[in-house]
């Protein structure tokens, strides 16, 4: 036990000083390994490779490319067009709208921080213009970013999948009706902000039925991308990684024969970009598999789960102060490495104290995205402030109010396990 | 050093280009052949995926390194007097060749143990011809962070 602890401390320790997370894990594992006469220095190199050596880890390039091509080849901006169309005529429609885009570009995107800065980018501008306050502006951005990896087809559930060795099918159903209460959740508290602060509507009236329908058809193309890469799936028809190859193929086709917008260097950058984030989340999971061979070895999960057991002994406890232990490392460290480095162990803490592999996962997810938007790092709200042109501390008026709502959501998933597994039990396959 | 990164960027980023597309289209066909019955699928290509993968992933590692996209907590950041900054950034440095010299220099051995047995469906390709993307990877990012180092400690002298 006393190497698990030198590991963390000098683990936490590194990453405290601003090391990236690949290195503060990987130095700690190697410290410890090649002072530690019965480990070998050749685990880390044969780690490292083994971490990454998998069929199913393949789909996350092809996922990752397909939602490149559909950014690249025009799918926000129609997006965009559709939601303000549908609930623009509202009160405060522009902040709804930004919801509502996040919602149904969650299936195409798939990754919290691209989904803030592409949507972000475009509605932070205009939502300023329109005379919205810049902290509600980031502050709707970011939060309402969190409902997308969680509503499918989503990489971090997948990631979830492939560590635990979860039925990624399972994940994605058991994610649909969290993220869209998480979704409509955001559009109540924001609803309230903009009552208060007396925000005008972004169009007068709603749509008519002509330009609503030109407008959902302009846009359906790519939105069915994401249906077909979930209904592969469930029905058990495809692999995840031919699920990530016909997403890719698709999102070809739309951007190049429907939108007609995406260049060759466009692709071509599509490419170097999914390539590019491939090696940024791979890299944490590779040296993560060096830590967890260490944690294995020292028996880890049996020491957690004693002190699991001493806090609580029933499921619902014991996922609840996994949710607070998650929460708690969110605020500082960014959701994809924090569910790379927390999975297997909450994994094995869990389902030996009965909890759901499902639930666990939905949950873990959900609660290490509220972390992305809690300060004092909250790496995504920090990237929308950078839009809005505000410091952080700006936000920390309203912010709390969204944190409390999303904090709320996930509590409901804890106490209520239907909402989680509901839809899986009820689709067959 | 600055057309170093450059050179070893384009030809990283290029192999990487053509090994994810070459991937994408060999996937595809396959799936074409799994659906339509037309031919049986090619069992190799899976295996071939990966290994793409795998070596898309430790070629371009040291891309990410140059570019500063890997995760991390930067919470001290700003709010450190711009000596200590400095000083960080430097440790930063020294712990990422630190775990690239050790990689290096580990796999090796690693290679001469384990490379000696021949893939699944490549029965002429050793595994450590693949593992030796390993090697070349770290090496690259070593090689990096080296740069950047010294780039760090003559801005000081500066």
């Amino acid at each position: 036990m006393g190497t698990v602890i030198f590991l963390f401390i000098f683990m936490l320790a590194l990453v405290l000083l601003g090391v990236p997370l690949v290195y503060s894990i990987g130095c700690a594992s190697t410290v410890v390994i090649l002072f530690d006469p019965t480990l070998d220095v050749t685990l880390v190199p044969s780690r490292l490779y083994l971490g990454i050596d998998s069929f199913v880890l393949a789909s996350i390039p092809f996922f990752l490319l397909a939602a490149e091509i559909l950014t690249s080849g025009g799918l926000i901006r129609r997006i965009i067009f559709f939601a303000r169309l549908l609930i623009g005529h509202v009160r405060g429609g522009l902040a709804q709208v930004n919801i509502l885009v996040s919602i149904l570009f969650s299936g195409v995107q798939a990754s919290c921080t691209a989904d803030s800065a592409a949507i972000g980018g475009v509605l932070i501008p205009s939502m300023i213009e329109e005379g919205y306050d810049p902290d509600i502006s980031a502050v709707v951005t970011a939060t309402s970013s969190c409902c997308g990896p969680i509503i499918p087809p989503s990489i971090l559930m997948l990631l979830y999948a492939f560590l635990t060795e979860t039925s990624v099918a399972k994940l994605f159903l058991g994610g649909a009706v969290p993220g869209l209460l998480l979704g409509l959740s955001l559009m109540a508290v924001t609803h309230y902000w903009v009552v208060k602060r007396g925000y005008k509507r972004s169009r007068e009236k709603v749509g008519t039925m002509k330009e609503l329908v030109e407008a959902g058809l302009n846009a359906s193309p790519a939105l069915l991308v994401p249906v077909v890469i979930v209904v592969g799936l469930v029905g058990g028809f495809v692999t995840p990684t031919e699920a990530g190859v016909i997403a890719c193929i698709s999102a070809l086709v739309v951007a190049v024969f429907f939108y007609r917008e995406l260049s060759r260097a466009a692709l071509i950058e599509a490419f170097k970009k999914a390539a590019h984030t491939t090696v940024v989340i791979w890299a944490v999971i590779a040296a993560s598999k060096v830590f967890s061979e260490i944690l294995v070895r020292a028996l880890f999960t049996d020491s957690m789960l004693e002190v699991i057991s001493t806090v609580t002994t029933s499921s619902t406890g014991a996922l609840l102060s996994m949710m607070a232990f998650t929460f708690i490392l969110g605020m500082v460290i960014d959701t994809t490495p924090l569910l790379i480095m927390l999975a297997g162990p909450l994994y094995d803490a869990g389902t030996s104290m009965g909890v759901d592999p499902v639930h666990l996962g939905v949950v873990l997810v959900m609660t290490a995205l509220i972390g992305t938007v809690s300060p004092p790092v909250a790496v995504l709200l920090c990237l929308n402030c950078g839009i809005a042109k505000i410091p952080l501390g700006a936000t920390f008026g309203i912010i709390w109010s969204y944190l409390a709502v999303m904090l709320g959501v996930v509590l409901l998933c804890v106490l209520f396990p239907g909402l989680v597994s509901w839809l899986p039990s009820v689709v067959s396959w | 050093m600055e057309r170093y990164s450059q050179i070893t960027r384009y030809v990283t980023e290029t192999a990487v280009i053509f090994l994810f597309s070459a991937v994408l289209i060999l996937q595809t066909v396959n799936i074409f052949f799994r659906y339509t019955g037309f031919l049986a699928p090619l069992m190799w290509v899976e295996e071939f995926s990966t290994f793409s993968f795998i070596w898309m992933f430790f070629l371009l590692w040291h891309v990410a390194d140059r570019d500063g996209k890997h995760f991390m907590v930067d919470i001290l950041h700003g709010k450190v007097p711009p000596r200590i900054r400095w000083g960080l950034e430097v440790f930063r440095h020294f712990a990422a060749i630190v775990f690239s010299g050790v990689v290096v220099w580990s796999s090796w051995a690693f290679i001469s143990v384990a490379g000696g047995y021949p893939t699944n469906s490549f029965k002429w390709l050793l595994m450590g011809v693949v593992y030796l993307v390993i090697p070349l990877g770290l090496g690259l990012v070593l090689v990096e962070r080296i740069s950047m180092i010294w780039a760090t400690l003559r801005r000081s002298n500066n």
